[in-house]
């Protein structure tokens, strides 16, 4: 059976992925060798922390209740330091927006503006739920009481303990309506945008409202997005899987890693497929 | 490559904003602002619809030039 010659196409990209490859093999190569050393060196550098490290995980598994207290208190200064942060930002939005005859010029710092107090509020909650994960920590089977003699850091950690779940839900409601805030501007400014945010496909209704270029832009931001989560979570892999060899932290937190990673990769993989063909 | 377009001169012949531009071929300011600039080239229906807003041709509207340079995606 004689081999089908080639379209002459088809050589020339053949030649050109060739020429293309050989410019960027020597420094795919090199990079690779020197992050095989530098894991070599880390690798030795953390096994000798060990004992440190010991110590280190130690004082987290034996201070529970204290961390407990400490991490409530973040939760309430920062949530308050967010909520203030974002009423100054907001009204400062409100202000340009006020300038009724300079609005065509500062359309595009209002929607700047708006953009990056979204992102804020989006990180507020993240903040949140993980003060709040690390406040309750303490309270599982084995829960820890320091002994009766300091029985003010028991007194204080049922304080904090109450005043932790309390304001879980006040922050959730405040941050909430901060973003029901940002919608609504945005709707205000652009009055073909529909969707509530009581409206739990609000999503798909608010991006259904957007246009050719809206599209675009948000396809540029969710392939750069996933560029960026890929390149965190082989980090993090990387590191937890060194901790894991020195440090008794179980193969949770390597799990999560990786099924978050499994599910933008599957996600991207499936939407990718699906849009194949018809365009938006 | 690169897309000039006239589109601030003929919305300002008909005394509209950007805005009001957008919500006549529905689309949004911002891609309106976005195709005045040059920092975005507008599909064929969206070209074709902002030319018949403005009752011309869309080589009137748009002006394709080719500097030897690949389109930018952002």
């Amino acid at each position: 059976m004689t081999e089908r010659k080639k379209p002459m196409n088809e050589e020339k990209k053949l030649e050109e992925i060739k020429k293309e490859d050989s410019k960027k093999k020597p420094i795919f190569f090199i990079v690779l060798v020197v992050l095989c050393v530098f894991g070599g060196f880390f690798g030795y550098f953390m096994a000798s922390q060990e004992e440190k490290l010991d110590v280190f995980m130690g004082f987290f598994r034996d201070n529970t209740q204290i961390l407990s207290i400490f991490f409530s208190m973040l939760l309430i200064i920062t949530g308050l330091v967010f909520s203030i942060s974002f009423i100054i930002r907001f009204k400062s939005v409100k202000k340009i927006w006020a300038k009724v005859e300079e609005r065509d010029d500062n359309w595009d710092i209002i929607e700047r503006k708006l953009s990056s107090l979204a992102t804020f509020i989006n990180f507020a909650i993240i903040n949140l739920f993980f003060l709040y994960g690390c406040s309750v920590y303490n309270i599982r089977g084995n829960l820890r009481r320091l002994d009766d003699g300091i029985r003010i850091l028991n007194i204080l950690y049922d304080v904090f303990f109450v005043a932790t779940i309390l304001f879980m839900f006040v922050y959730n409601f405040v941050f909430f309506y901060m973003q029901k805030k940002i919608v609504d501007f945005e709707k205000i400014m652009n009055p073909e945008k529909k969707g509530s945010l009581y409206d739990f496909g609000f999503g798909k209704k608010w991006y259904e409202g957007f246009d050719e270029a809206e599209r675009k832009q948000v396809g540029i931001a969710s392939y750069k997005a996933f560029v960026i989560v890929s390149k965190t979570c082989i980090g993090m892999i990387a590191v937890l899987i060194f901790l894991g060899m020195i440090a008794d932290i179980t193969i949770i937190p390597l799990l999560c890693v990786c099924a978050l990673w499994a599910v933008q990769v599957i996600a991207f993989g499936i939407e990718s497929k699906r849009v194949i063909g018809k365009f938006l | 490559m690169s897309l000039d377009n006239h589109l601030k001169e003929y919305r300002a012949r008909i005394g509209v904003n950007q805005q009001e531009l957008g919500a006549m071929v529905h689309v949004s300011r911002q891609t309106i602002s976005l195709i005045e600039r040059g920092d975005y080239s507008p599909s064929v229906t969206l070209a074709l619809k902002l030319a018949g807003v403005f009752g011309v041709k869309v080589e009137d509207l748009f002006e394709y030039k080719d500097d030897g340079k690949e389109e930018a995606n952002e």
